[in-house]
């Protein structure tokens, strides 16, 4: 574990440190995403104030916490994690054989290997949200923290769960792409605007449910019932996940590339 | 003539290409329907909890479904490719092409735009009909100049993005830029009509181009009436005529910027 920590932080000081390399361009991408995903709360700021009232119980309020754990989750897992979604790509391209050959653990070397500069504006946001719609909550915050690392984390499985569906049935990317549309916008809007069908996708195949609105709804109401249910399923989900991309690992053809890492 | 000739040349070689790649269309057709049902079920909600000025829900399910399509039948990534050719250099060998560089980018991107506007027109008719039926407010008299506005919005949109793309000349990265105008489209006319918007921000939106990209063609498509289609493409033209010609003299300037090293 403590190997796999080093790691990872080693990972992020050197991704880091090649972002700021060109820090203009790191600023303005970063600020650019936090100031477009500004305008999608000047959409809700309007929704309410033609109503008045709540949207599918969900007060404006209610929706800057989902809004600013989604953000935040999104930006966690991009930042630490942007590779898994290139996963396809390495596999299709024989890329991976480059990280097989590595004395780590071949998922965490894969996935960490590389960041998004747009994640920091987004990761920046939702903090800024939470400031906003929950300045002095410590209750409101401790939900948010809790939501954003179960978000981070989620997202960051059900990439890469999608990707290694390459192994099984090749190019996988728009399948990955589409996973990704989903857990971003199965978070962003209150979970009753869906259909039945849709929200029990939300808690099972793309769980993001339990990233976001449960978090909401424990901030509400505690229960340590539906708590433990939650660990439990994103804990399922994630050995599943790793017991997916290994078993796909042993499908894997090595091509004849020759890459270098530096 | 002759000069055209070429130019549809490159738009039939355009069309063949992405008409070549169904896989890529069927791909957009999942990510359009899937945009199409989150915001009908958004907006289902919203009208259950009360009724919104000037439209009501079968009019706003097709607003959305003709934003969204002018966004997806816009077709070429022009931003990007802009902004790829301009930093590795790549630029240099369309500049050799005996054709105008932005010309041609255009007449590629039109190709495209075909090929997406007659397969996502198809979708964007089922899917409204299958989510919400027939907009009563619809005539055959709409049919005209809808398709004028769309065009004009497509081609406004375009040169838009072409003219934050060709800013690559001048400045290290121009991503924000790109950020800050697609979400302005959103807020101002994609996602929501400016009629829903604050009395003072619908005045500054009317004015500016942004709107015009996706919210005329949609306003013309639910409630059309020769007064407005005829303000509506007028405010189109002046506006894509005006990137046009900004897009030529920052191409123009920015071309003598250009350093290539080998390659």
């Amino acid at each position: 574990m403590k190997k796999h920590l080093k790691i990872l932080k080693c990972y992020f000081r050197l991704n880091l440190a090649s972002a700021v390399e060109y820090r203009a361009s790191f600023i303005s991408q970063a600020f650019g995403m936090a100031l477009s995903n500004s305008t999608f709360i000047f959409f809700w700021w309007i929704a309410f104030s033609q109503l008045g009232g709540n949207i599918a119980d969900y007060s404006f309020l209610d929706v800057i916490f989902i809004w600013a754990v989604t953000s935040t989750g999104y930006g966690l897992s991009k930042i630490f994690f942007a590779n898994a979604s290139r996963i396809t790509q390495l596999i299709s391209t024989g890329e991976l054989d480059t990280y097989l050959l590595q004395p780590c653990n071949i998922l965490l070397s894969v996935i960490s290997a590389g960041t998004t500069l747009t994640a920091y504006g987004d990761f920046c946001y939702g903090i800024i949200l939470m400031a906003i719609g929950y300045t002095r909550d410590i209750y409101a915050w401790g939900w948010f923290i809790v939501g954003v690392f179960i978000y981070g984390i989620l997202l960051t499985a059900i990439t890469v769960f999608t990707h290694s569906l390459s192994f099984y049935m090749g190019d996988a990317t728009v399948l990955g792409a589409l996973s990704t549309e989903f857990a971003i916008n199965f978070a962003i809007y209150p979970e009753k605007i869906y259909a039945p069908l849709i929200r029990t996708l939300m808690y099972s195949l793309v769980p993001v449910g339990i990233a976001v609105h449960i978090p909401l709804s424990l901030y509400r109401e505690f229960s340590f019932e539906v708590t433990l249910a939650a660990v439990v399923t994103v804990i399922g989900y994630c050995c599943f996940t790793y017991w997916f991309f290994g078993r796909g690992l042993k499908r894997y053809e090595s091509g004849n590339m020759i890459a270098t890492r530096i | 003539m002759k000069q055209l000739r070429k130019y549809f040349v490159i738009m039939r070689v355009s069309f063949t290409n992405t008409l070549t790649y169904r896989g890529a269309i069927f791909a957009k057709f999942i990510f359009y329907t899937l945009f199409i049902y989150i915001f009908m079920s958004l907006w289902r909600a919203i009208y259950q909890e009360g009724s919104v000025h000037g439209y009501d829900y079968v009019q706003i399910v097709w607003y959305l479904i003709m934003t969204e399509f002018v966004g997806f039948a816009s077709g070429a990534d022009i931003y990007r490719t802009m902004n790829e050719e301009i930093k590795t250099g790549a630029i240099a060998y369309q500049l050799n092409r005996p054709t105008h560089y932005v010309a041609y980018q255009y007449a590629n991107a039109l190709g495209q735009s075909i090929v997406n506007i007659l397969s996502f027109g198809v979708l964007a008719i089922v899917l409204g009909y299958v989510f919400v039926g027939p907009l009563e407010t619809f005539s055959m008299h709409t049919v005209v100049p809808l398709i004028i506005s769309i065009l004009l919005g497509i081609t406004l949109n375009f040169f838009i993005c072409m003219l934050i793309g060709l800013t690559a000349f001048y400045v290290e990265d121009n991503y924000a830029f790109f950020l800050i105008y697609q979400k302005a489209t959103f807020m101002l006319g994609m996602f929501l009509p400016l009629e829903f918007l604050p009395g003072w921000l619908q005045k500054i939106s009317q004015n500016l181009p942004f709107s015009y990209v996706h919210w005329a063609p949609a306003r013309i498509l639910v409630d059309y009436s020769p007064e407005i289609g005829l303000r509506l493409i007028s405010f189109q033209l002046i506006w894509t005529i005006a990137a046009v010609i900004l897009t030529l003299l920052c191409y123009s300037t920015g071309v003598k910027r250009l350093v290539v090293n080998g390659g």
